[in-house]
């Protein structure tokens, strides 16, 4: 166990190397000199390439980022062009909002899509079934920012249940988690349902039905331990989906975070930021994907082994 | 009837999808948004782009029938020019990345060897940006417009496209029909584009349909954030952020183009999956 571990974790970092240097790229590819963009156009020239020179933007690029990765190890990812403030004080300021949210979301979509997913399965091709496969398709095509808007004209607006802004308490974190997961409901309840399927129909199933096993138990701890490894890969995939999801919900409901924070950093050019955020972002995945992995091999000893 | 039946019995793919009866009435819908994309300008001739102060957030009426929107502009003229947005820019970057990504795919499963183990990496690191962060990051480099946001939707179809390609390509290169080709010493080029790929037709059929729908949501949702088509063009996601203040007063400016989205985004599931049961009957047990 403790082997594989160790190698799946040593090949995190090939990936982040990789990620780095797109991220890195990223910004010398977009057109213009980040300098223009920093100073203005009407600086003497003077000034410019003292500017540039204090960079290392004259530098070779593998020295360029050689030096950009050392930073980055060291917690420096550079200064906000538009708040002058560093990048990483940006992003740990902004973070726990945008993974609460992810989390938040991952969990109830896993928590429901699962229960929804075991009851679909269990009533094949009756009522439920297709009720709880209309409620996932539409989920999935409704956009977040419509659900979103949704949602908050209902429990913020007509019935002022819950506020519309913010993500303060935990009462400002229901509705931006519960749009955010409802994405992810209908996928891992669709995975859930076939997984099921699958597993329901194989002998063992059968053979403790025939040994008089509780039906709960046959499908609750017997089958469900064995659907796992599909649904976890669909929750885990869908991880990144709502990590990137968040900044749409995040514009809704004005929260503060890395996803709006990547928005505005666009819209006012301000490179150092985007390349931050998104470089902690993809990051991120990559570690979770990594941990669900894992998990793979705690839920089936068999994984390690391959 | 009976002329339906035959004609019916003719086309076994077409037939299977028909006994699908929600897929039937999502490929109408589909087939009515298109149509509407299309020809809407010429039977609904009220110019989008023409605003008037006196007439913002107006009610249905027989000269606005959606109302308008906040700067007095019709919102019928401009959701149907925010179909023929929306579609447009989907089609063709579902259809360039499709394209790009078929290819890559056949390359990397049918070569083996360096060529697919590039292409592999290329495809995990693009996989390693999750879903709409991959868009935003390319709109980034490239600065927001309907071109760029094609781009983002064409270089965001691919990795999946790429993926699924491959392990297609995998599995077909040990059918006998292909091993046969070998024998008879038939080029790489020919059996790539005579059998495999034609082979592998249904799966980019449906795969394709599917990517509609996700690129539908991800053109709206860079619009949303100010990051894909620039104003005055009218698109979806645009539309409903331009209205999104006023959501108690006006519920109505959000209700519209976020059900069309939401309807189109469906339909093109439903399509999908339709066509998947249709062209491959064998998966439809699994």
């Amino acid at each position: 166990m403790f082997k594989y571990v160790v190698k799946r974790i040593l090949q995190m970092i090939p990936m982040m190397l990789i990620l780095s240097l797109i991220v890195f790229l990223m910004v010398r590819l977009i057109p213009g000199d980040p300098v223009d963009l920093m100073l203005g156009l009407d600086v003497p020239k003077d000034t410019k390439e003292y500017e540039r020179e204090k960079l290392g933007l004259n530098d070779p690029l593998p020295e360029q980022y050689l030096r950009f990765v050392g930073n980055a190890l060291k917690g420096d990812l550079g200064t906000s062009i538009f708040s002058g403030e560093p990048v990483v004080d940006e992003l740990a300021k902004r973070f726990p909002k945008t993974l609460t949210l992810a989390v938040g979301g991952t969990l109830f979509g896993a928590l429901l899509g699962i229960i929804l997913g075991i009851i679909a399965a269990i009533h094949r091709n009756k009522l439920a079934d297709n009720i709880i496969a209309v409620a996932s398709l539409l989920a999935v095509s409704t956009p977040s920012f419509f659900l979103a808007l949704i949602l908050m004209l209902i429990f913020c607006l007509q019935l002022r249940w819950l506020p519309s802004i913010g993500m303060d308490s935990w009462k400002g974190a229901i509705l931006p988690i519960v749009t955010l997961g409802a994405q992810a409901v209908g996928s891992i309840a669709r995975t859930t349902r076939s997984s099921m399927l699958d597993v329901i129909h194989q002998d063992y199933i059968r053979t403790s039905r025939a040994r008089g096993v509780p039906e709960r138990v046959v499908i609750y701890v017997h089958a469900f331990k064995n659907a796992l490894i599909p649904i976890l890969t669909a929750v885990g995939l869908r991880f990144g989906g709502l990590l990137a999801g968040a900044t749409l919900v995040e514009t809704v409901f004005s929260i503060p975070g890395i996803g709006r924070f990547v928005v505005d950093s666009v819209s006012n050019r301000d490179y150092p930021a985007i390349q931050g955020s998104v470089l902690v972002l993809a990051l991120t995945f990559v570690v979770v994907n990594t941990a669900v992995d894992l998990l793979y091999a705690v839920v089936d000893p068999r994984v390690k082994y391959e | 009837m009976k002329k339906k039946g035959t004609f019916l019995s003719k086309h076994p793919i077409l037939r299977r999808f028909m006994r699908r009866k929600v897929s039937v009435a999502a490929a109408v819908i589909l087939i009515l948004f298109v149509l509407t994309a299309i020809f809407g300008p010429y039977i609904w001739k009220t110019d989008p782009l023409a605003q008037s102060v006196m007439k913002k957030y107006g009610p249905m009426t027989a000269e606005h029938p959606l109302g308008t929107d906040n700067l007095g502009r019709d919102t019928l003229a401009r959701m149907i020019q925010g179909a023929r947005t929306s579609l447009t820019i989907s089609f063709a970057g579902v259809l360039s990345g499709s394209a790009i990504g078929v290819l890559l795919g056949v390359f990397a499963g049918y070569f083996g060897g360096w060529i697919d183990a590039l292409i592999s990496r290329l495809v995990d690191v693009l996989l390693a940006f999750p879903g709409l962060l991959l868009a935003i990051t390319i709109v980034a480099i490239l600065g927001s417009g309907s071109i760029n946001t094609v781009i983002a939707i064409s270089i965001f179809t691919v990795p999946a496209m790429t993926r699924m390609m491959r392990g297609c390509v995998i599995g077909l290169k040990n059918a006998e029909y292909v091993q046969a080709c070998y024998t008879m010493g038939e080029s790489d080029m020919r059996i790539i584009f005579h059998h495999i790929i034609p082979n592998a037709m249904s799966q980019i059929i449906v795969n394709v349909t599917l990517g509609l729908g996700a690129a539908i949501l991800t053109a709206s949702s860079l619009s949303f954030l100010g990051l894909g088509v620039t104003p005055p063009e009218a698109e979806w996601g645009a539309m409903l952020s331009n209205m999104r203040e006023v959501v108690r007063t006006y519920p109505m400016g959000v209700l519209v183009p976020g059900i069309a989205i939401t309807l189109v985004v469906m339909s093109f599931s439903l399509v999908g999956d339709g066509l998947r049961d249709a062209l491959d009957p064998k998966l439809k047990n699994n």
